[in-house]
């Protein structure tokens, strides 16, 4: 007799996915991975604490009917509520920021950071941090902090204003602290940085283990995006203070940490994870969903398909292209994807570097129903990013049994292996050499598609990486339950 | 032209390579050795080149060398922009659009029947036009407000605004027309009264929505009847005519623009159908705008009483003093892009400042200068007009000091001591104990020491300034 899903679901364990800017508000590859975890796990009670923009976002994603409750957070916008406090509460908070603070501004103290985030956590539960940290006493208590002598702050003179900045934007991003903590199974932060602070509070407060995935590493990320940020120095060293020591706190914390690659290992080590906490999860396709491609193209055809933005580095690629154009005049470049709302400016520049450089060999093709016909439309697929995690779209090429040339950034070395050839980034001329190889010779390229294919069977299916989280939330909820139970208390599941 | 061509190998572990301008730059000026590490694998630095080329075991160890061995630099962002600068020709055009409906009493003044005073002295239909203007400025004081609450906050929000600006105007104008026209035996009064707040819900939704033009446009019928009216005279039903036309023009306008907004939000909803999303997002409180109904109340109130505080004392047949209105009216424009510039200057203040102190005597400075400016303004208009600078420049300073602390989000202050003050003087003239001109040079004079005083403490807070 069949049993129904919603009495599996009635005793089912509560998996509450932390996300920052992704699934289900926006598109990407980390909210491809988050959808395929949802909808292939239907036998965990699925939640979403995603942190958004403005909280006014739709929903970009149709979340599958087996997830529950999508809670969206707003990191900007209108704050959250609740009242300051006053009289001796005022002073405790005032005090406990202090010590924060400190943490944060001088290098002997930061020690004091962790005791410091989960004090602010517990007024945050009290609906109180938000709107203390927006007084006047906030930003004077950081004004006095920066202007104590010795400290290396000092020399950079910070004004009035820097604090009213940083004040704010460290309000700003301690907000997920105010968001509904889960009390029950676990959490899984889908990115390091804010959106594992609810995962955080809720470790500290009710013992819900936290697992951490990292597609790519936020602290890297943060420092990479400050860098051409319009702060002066005092603001800047306080929040990228603030974010490496998140990253020091969550990696402690973290009962398991999943990088999508071994790439990322380095910086979680160096940011002070241990190596037994570490387990890579790659990615993962269906080889059924991305079958063998098809004949290819006659003329030589190169692809690249994606989301268009600066970070994919379509300029590397038209001007690779420029070099295959000169010695293959019969070549042909076509770009598949949608552009993302800000990057239009960047695809108008590409769209004009391209007719300068390579007249009309280029073509960008926009957004294409089915992906795996972008794929198919090519000899070889491209890559050109100068950053990258564990790229779906090579993975997804390399399934359908195209032979790839891509830049060595993030994942893509080990996610390629011998199965396509791997350049520098930002190289033009020698992707252009690459891609001509292969594009010369055609049972080589034969060769290395099929290799392709194989290894994604072998090691990058989504079964694979479905079955990998399944067994580690199984170990993290036994864990717990087995810790609760030591303890005397019966285990709430 | 492969890799960091920037990092001449010299094969020497301890050696600083050969650094151009760009990554001296980038060292000097890292918060942290993670950041160099960071734009070094950027460019596309690997494990391997650092141990070929450098002899260190990975690119952090590298990057907290280059860290130790570079000088700290502090680099000044480029210039932010001024977030308050405006443009000077759109501040006079919206004083333009707030002086301009006076032509429509001058020119409805003829379409009121002479006959018996009504209450307190005011001509026959004063009463019920003077209670109907009150609530009209009170209500709609308020829901700009909130429409401009709604307009800041984010995705959507121009339509949120839309949405609740077309209800607050038409419920405004349907509170005061409705029982206007069922008066009985004050049909001009009662048709002007509502004609009012049409225009006043209309004009409320082109300002927010950024339809000046348009509301210029659509006060065009009734500049042209006062210019006709000033020259060789408009019978009675020309100018009726006109008066209406106005406020249809208005009314359409106001309907067109907040529905475009309305209909480009439903053009870009996306595909998605399920919303099961809990909104963590507090929506506006509605009492929120109330001190902004209150101050617009008492804004009304003590513009009023300049103007038949004459009446008010002496009884009727006392000469209105509309004059002063139209001083104010006139200098709206001015104190709007007053406003803007203590902000600008403020603002920029408080980049240059490193005390606490220092900002706020600064910041009391900047606030000075303006006031003196506006009060300028108000005497230079004052003189043209020919009206007693005392009490106007009073009232001026007053309201001028309110919308500022509103501006810096103080609401409720402002309009509690505006309220208090049309009460004071309101019973001054009532109980007969001042003249119109003592009274309001009085208590307004002791309103604006206080609004000042408040404004600075204010003005010299940093938070007022995010």
């Amino acid at each position: 007799m069949a049993v129904p899903l919603e009495s599996l679901r009635y005793c089912a364990d509560r998996v509450t996915l932390l996300t920052e800017g992704t699934y289900p508000h926006s598109q990407g590859g980390v909210s491809v991975w988050c959808d395929q975890l949802v909808r292939a796990m239907p036998e965990f009670d699925f939640r979403v604490l995603a942190l958004t923009g403005t909280g006014r976002e739709p929903l970009t994603w149709q979340p599958p009917a087996t997830l529950g409750e999508i809670t969206a957070l707003p990191l900007w916008g209108p704050p959250p509520g609740g009242r300051a406090p006053r009289g001796r509460d005022r002073r405790a908070l005032l005090t406990a920021y202090e010590g924060f603070l400190t943490a944060l501004t001088d290098p002997a103290e930061e020690h004091r950071f962790a005791p410091g985030l989960y004090e602010l956590a517990a007024w945050a539960r009290r609906d109180r941090l938000s709107a203390a940290l927006r007084t006047e006493s906030a930003v004077r208590v950081l004004h006095r902090r920066w202007t104590r002598p010795g400290l290396p702050t000092a020399a950079a003179a910070p004004t009035l204003h820097d604090a009213l900045i940083a004040t704010d934007l460290l309000e700003h991003a301690l907000r997920p602290l105010h968001a509904p903590l889960p009390r029950t199974g676990l959490c899984h932060a889908v990115s390091g940085g804010l959106a594992a602070l609810p995962g955080l509070a809720a470790r500290d407060a009710y013992g819900v283990p936290l697992l951490l995935t990292e597609h790519g590493i936020y602290l890297r990320e943060r420092y990479l995006g400050y860098r051409t940020a319009a702060y002066r120095r005092p603001v800047k060293a306080l929040l990228l203070a603030f974010f490496r020591l998140l990253a020091r706190e969550i990696y402690r914390s973290a009962s398991l940490i999943t990088p999508g690659s071994d790439y990322n290992r380095r910086w979680e080590e160096h940011g002070g994870a241990a190596p037994h906490q570490i387990r890579t999860v790659y990615n993962g396709v269906d080889p059924q969903a991305f079958p063998y491609a098809g004949p290819e193209p006659a003329a030589p055809v190169l692809v690249w398909a994606g989301r268009i933005d600066p970070i994919k580095d379509l300029e590397t690629l038209i001007r690779a292209f420029a070099y295959v154009r000169a010695e293959l005049p019969a070549a042909r470049l076509r770009i598949f994807g949608g552009t993302a709302a800000d990057a239009v400016g960047y695809r108008r520049r590409c769209e004009d570097l391209a007719a300068a450089l390579c007249g009309d060999g280029v073509t960008f093709e926009g957004r294409v129903p089915d992906i795996r016909d972008a794929y198919a439309a090519g000899n070889v697929v491209l890559l050109s990013s100068i950053s990258e995690g564990f790229p779906f779209t090579l993975i997804e090429a390399m399934s359908c049994g195209r032979a790839t040339v891509s830049t060595d950034v993030g994942g893509v070395r080990e996610a390629v292996g011998d199965a396509g050839l791997v350049v520098p980034p930002r190289a033009p001329e020698a992707m252009a050499r690459a891609a001509l190889e292969l594009l010369t010779d055609p049972r080589r390229r034969a060769s290395m598609g099929e290799a392709a294919r194989l290894r994604v069977i072998a090691q990058f299916t989504l079964r694979q990486t479905i079955d990998s989280f399944r067994g580690i939330y199984r170990e993290l909820l036994d864990d717990r339950r087995s810790a609760g139970a030591a303890h005397g208390t019966e285990a709430v599941s | 032209m492969s890799g960091p061509l920037w990092l001449v190998p010299d094969g020497c572990s301890e050696a600083l390579p050969q650094l151009d301008g760009t990554l001296l730059d980038v060292c000097a000026a890292a918060v942290h050795p993670d950041e160099i590490a960071a734009v070094l694998e950027s460019e596309g630095l690997t494990d391997e080149q650092v141990r070929e080329l450098y002899g260190h075991p990975s690119v952090f160890e590298l990057a907290a060398e280059l860290y130790e061995r570079s000088p700290r630099s502090h680099p000044e962002p480029p210039p932010a922009p001024d977030p308050w600068r405006t443009d000077a020709w759109r501040c006079l055009l919206r004083g333009v659009l707030f002086a301009l409906p006076g032509l429509g009493y001058v020119l409805g003044a003829r379409l009121l029947p002479t006959g018996e005073p009504d209450v307190f002295g005011l001509p026959a239909g004063g009463a019920l036009l003077a209670v109907s203007v009150l609530f009209g400025w009170a209500w709609n004081q308020a829901l700009a407000h909130r429409a401009y609450v709604l307009l800041g906050s984010g995705d959507g929000g121009r339509a949120a605004a839309a949405r609740c600006l077309l209800t607050g105007a038409v419920l405004g104008a349907l509170a005061v027309a409705v029982p206007a026209l069922a008066v009985p035996g004050k049909a001009a009064a009662g048709l002007f009264a509502a004609g009012q707040s049409c225009y006043l819900g209309a004009a409320t939704v082109l300002l927010v929505l950024g339809g000046e033009r348009l509301l210029l446009a659509a006060l065009a019928p009734t500049v042209l009847g006062a210019a006709l009216l000033a020259v060789a005279g408009v019978p009675d039903t020309a100018a009726a005519v006109l008066l209406t036309a106005t406020v249809a023009l208005a009314v359409l306008s106001a309907g067109g623009v907040a529905g475009r907004a309305l209909v480009e939000e439903w053009a870009a909803r996306p595909r998605a159908e399920r919303a099961v999303t809990v909104r963590l997002v507090p929506s506006p409180p509605a009492a929120a705008c109330l001190p902004y109904g209150l101050f617009g109340l008492a804004a009304g109130l003590l513009t009023l009483t300049t103007a038949v505080g004459g009446i008010l004392r002496h009884g009727p047949g006392t000469p209105l003093a509309g004059t002063a209105t139209l001083a104010l009216t006139l200098g709206m424009g001015g104190a709007e892009w007053l406003l803007y510039q203590v902000r600008g200057r403020a603002l920029t203040t408080l980049r240059r400042c490193r005390t606490p102190l220092g900002f706020r005597a600064a910041a009391a400075g900047v606030l000075l200068t303006a006031l003196a400016a506006y009060l300028a303004l108000l005497a230079a208009l004052g003189l043209v007009l020919r009206q007693p600078p005392g009490p106007l420049l009073a009232l001026g300073a007053v309201l001028w000091l309110a919308l500022l602390l509103q501006a810096l989000g103080t609401a409720w202050p402002p309009a509690l001591i505006c309220a208090g003050a049309a009460a004071l003087e309101l019973a001054l003239l009532g109980t007969d104990t001042a003249g119109p001109a003592t009274a309001q040079l009085t208590v307004a004079g002791g309103a604006g020491v206080v609004l000042l005083a408040l404004a600075t403490a204010v003005l010299g807070r940093a938070t007022a300034h995010r």
